[in-house]
């Protein structure tokens, strides 16, 4: 895939439909390398809240929705955001594809395996999952997203080969890895040095009341 | 004790604040300024201010060691903390136009139930929380005290507010005090508020 498209001076000289078809092309390339399945991009006009770039649906056929105001808006850096929130959902994507490796999708290649105690977590997440209501570090560092978040910025700063000799693209960057930094400050602060276990042991807490309720109902049902 | 305060009194030294011009009183890791100083650490402070007062005023234990010039400074300046340390009888807030703080304890069960109620999240991450409140930045300490009686009272730094915090990030008051406080504590909080007005928290 030619990723010049998405240089700023490019992009904005694109059309709506021509930006959707970049975004569309750069998330069937990933599918490829991560030997999941490809999802379909949706542009969604009212679904999304203006904070939220993007959202991953799993529910059969998968979808990966992109907030409309970021094709139409003249923002400076917005389509290195819009590939990193591809880039970001595509990888939730991938999660799901993990998760239910064993059930229903046993002919899909997975080229890259998590660790087991990754795998734990996703699992947990999936079924205990904080939206997009709750505090911004909660939810920013909860297992799946924290994958997403970090994968999603390392891809894109990957992309310095391509888009090195664009200055937004820089800019884009050093501003992403000031923010990162920050969130990773905020969250230590909040919940100590240790907030990422923090953060999934809450959740663990949860998911155990979840199963719990699950065995309840299904005794209920045999009995 | 004699010999530990001795001590301690020899490694006090006195020198300008390049920011605010005051003169401080530096003392190992502790720093204290004429026009600002924050007891966080040692509640006894005032027993043991007392306690060198008395030995500095026996200037035989000092004259091979410290010139006479010094240990006046000191005095005069160990007089004035106490003065205050007296006024405010150890209560943060300010008094008498020098700001005195001390250790809190945000971490009781009162609080815990405050934050569980307000964020909506669990004991084990509220009682974390309530902890980790003891560890902001001193200068927000009021307005965590403000916040435990049930007040929440705003808070500027640089023209970035608590209310601002509670929009970009979704955040409840008490956990909007958390990013505050990595803002004050960083070198240079005017660029950090400046930055952290670019920041978009986006989520997917």
């Amino acid at each position: 895939m030619d990723l010049s498209i998405f240089k700023t001076d490019s992009w904005d000289g694109l059309k709506r439909d021509e930006k959707i078809a970049a975004l569309r092309e750069l998330e069937h390339k990933t599918p490829e390398e991560q030997g999941r399945e490809k999802v379909r991009i949706v542009v969604e006009d009212k679904l999304l809240s203006a904070g939220t770039f993007g959202h991953y649906c799993d529910k059969r056929p998968c979808k990966l929705y992109i907030n409309s105001c970021y094709l139409d808006s003249k923002e400076p850096l917005t389509n290195y955001a819009a590939m990193a929130t591809v880039i970001h959902e595509g990888r939730h994507a991938y999660q799901d594809d993990v998760i239910n490796l064993d059930n229903e999708r046993k002919l899909i290649k997975i080229y890259e395996i998590p660790s087991k105690a990754t795998l734990h977590w996703w699992i947990i997440n999936s079924k205990i999952y904080n939206d997009e209501q709750d505090n911004f570090i909660f939810y920013r560092f909860q297992p799946r997203e924290f994958d997403a978040f970090n994968y999603a910025h390392y891809k894109m700063k990957a992309f310095k080969a391509q888009f090195g000799n664009d200055v937004y693209y820089n800019h884009y960057i050093e501003q992403r890895t000031l923010e990162i930094e920050s969130e990773i400050n905020e969250a230590i602060r909040a919940y100590t040095k240790k907030y990422r276990q923090v953060i999934a042991d809450d959740l663990f807490d949860s998911y155990k009341v979840y199963v719990r309720k699950k065995q309840k109902t299904l005794r209920f049902l045999l009995t | 004790m004699e010999e530990k305060c001795k001590s301690a009194i020899l490694e006090f030294s006195i020198r300008r604040s390049r920011d605010t011009n005051a003169l401080e009183l530096v003392f190992r890791d502790e720093k204290f300024s004429e026009d600002a100083f924050e007891l966080t650490k040692d509640e006894n402070m005032q027993v043991i201010i007392a306690y060198i007062k008395r030995l500095i005023s026996n200037r035989a234990n000092f004259v091979s060691d410290m010139s006479m010039q010094k240990l006046d400074m000191i005095e005069r300046f160990l007089d004035n903390i106490m003065l205050e340390l007296i006024k405010s009888n150890v209560e943060s807030g300010v008094k008498g136009g020098v700001k005195v703080s001390k250790s809190p304890n945000f971490g009781t069960n009162e609080v815990v139930q405050k934050i569980m109620a307000e964020t909506r999240k669990s004991e084990f991450i509220s009682r974390i929380m309530a902890n980790q409140l003891n560890t902001v930045h001193p200068k927000l300490y009021k307005v965590v005290k403000a916040w435990v009686k049930g007040d929440e009272i705003g808070y500027n730094c640089n023209g970035v507010t608590l209310d601002d915090i509670m929009k970009k990030q979704k955040a409840s008051y008490v956990e909007s005090i958390f990013r505050m406080s990595i803002i004050l504590e960083s070198k240079s909080p005017k660029k950090v508020a400046e930055q952290y007005k670019t920041f978009q928290f986006l989520r997917g």
